[in-house]
């Protein structure tokens, strides 16, 4: 997590270690071992899923690794950020990722 | 009685005379006469009270795994109402192989995987499959499949539930004497067992690995169509099929994404028996 966001007390996100992810030619599916529940995912949750891992990041830090991997985020509609952490949010409400509480 | 269907031995006792009759005559094929092994389900009829053995006679049924909707029968569709017991025994309490609501048939060692829900029209394509097109019949109810990246389909072959149209359809392709007591009145309309052909039944422990998946759809007087369905449509409809995946754990997840991103799985929509054989025919000669 970066400084910046720690200092600013905003959350962050890993994967939880007990989510197994697997790819479909569309869609994705995230298998939670201790519940036995499985998540169908919708293509944005699954674009920031993919850069979530071990290492706790905030929304922004997700932002910077996608400009990072496909370019500048194009906001035609809505702040990127502002969607990016919705989806946090709804991935930690279903358990799939962890939240580390704000500094 | 006792008897094997596929990997799973019953125990089945009734007071009634006629419901063990019927079952007597519609299991005359299967394994039987298991005593001293161990059983995987019991079924229990009984009255519905002492009296009711005799005065409008109704039946209840005991077993580890029930709904409600299935029980009190009269006694004359004692029967049916082991069917549905037998059934729900597998749905629910079985767990050595993924348990779908599916019919399957297969042709050497590969087979196709039936969804759809009651109603759709997986009994009849079965039993046209069997009867008709020379496929090996597999189940008409419910498909068992192995855990693993290899899974194999396991025959699981009941008597085939016929009701209402499909009745007369099938009475003109198979021997008369496969068939069991004709059902009047009963929360299905009219029911009509159909024996499995004999050699189903004698190959009932060989299994064949799923090669093909389709949910059937009839509707009279409709052009006949296929849809493939993405991945994780496949994964979402086995899903909803399986009675017992989601006990599964993480086998039964992976056996499930395994099986939809190396089974073609198609929607088909037929409205007579020659477009439902051709279409399947046609699709089974794609997969491999």
């Amino acid at each position: 997590m970066s400084e910046q966001a720690l200092h600013a007390g905003i959350s962050a996100y890993s994967l939880d270690p007990d989510i197994r992810i697997e790819r479909l030619e569309d869609l994705s599916l995230a298998f939670h071992r201790q519940s036995g529940e499985t998540h169908v995912l919708a293509a944005d949750t699954e674009i920031i899923l993919s850069t979530l891992g071990d290492t706790p990041l905030s929304a922004q830090d997700i932002a910077a690794r996608l400009v990072a991997e496909h370019g500048a985020l194009e906001s035609e509609d809505g702040d990127p950020l502002t969607l990016i952490e919705a989806r946090l949010q709804e991935l930690h409400r279903l358990g799939i990722a962890l939240r580390r509480p704000s500094a | 009685m006792r008897l094997r269907i596929g990997p799973a031995i019953f125990d089945l006792r009734s007071p009634f005379r006629r419901s063990v009759g019927h079952l007597a005559e519609l299991y005359r094929d299967y394994p039987q006469g298991m005593d001293g092994e161990v059983y995987d389900f019991a079924v229990r009829a009984r009255p519905i009270s002492p009296l009711r053995r005799w005065v409008r006679p109704t039946i209840v049924f005991d077993a580890d795994f029930m709904v409600e909707d299935i029980v009190p029968v009269e006694a004359r569709l004692g029967l049916l109402g082991f069917e549905m017991a037998i059934n729900m025994q597998m749905a629910l309490g079985y767990r050595r192989e993924i348990v779908f609501h599916a019919a399957s048939a297969a042709k050497d060692d590969r087979a196709i995987l039936i969804v759809g829900d009651s109603g759709a029209g997986k009994s009849t394509l079965s039993a046209l499959l069997s009867y008709q097109a020379g496929w090996r019949h597999m189940g008409d109810e419910l498909a068992l499949l192995t855990f693993g990246p290899e899974a194999v389909l396991r025959p699981y072959p009941r008597p085939i539930g016929l009701k209402n149209e499909s009745i007369a359809v099938m009475r003109a392709l198979a021997p008369a004497d496969r068939f069991g007591p004709l059902l009047t009145e009963t929360v299905k309309g009219t029911v009509q067992h159909l024996l499995p052909p004999q050699s189903a039944i004698s190959t009932m422990d060989e299994p064949a690995r799923p090669a093909l998946i389709v949910s059937p759809r009839f509707r009279a007087s409709v052009a006949p169509e296929q849809r493939r369905m993405t991945q994780s449509e496949a994964y979402l409809r086995l899903s909803v099929a399986s009675t017992n995946q989601l006990t599964l754990g993480e086998a039964g997840f992976e056996t499930l994404v395994d099986l939809v991103r190396n089974v073609p799985a198609y929607d088909i929509v037929y409205g007579s028996s020659e477009d439902a054989l051709s279409l399947v025919d046609d699709l089974w000669r794609e997969a491999r």
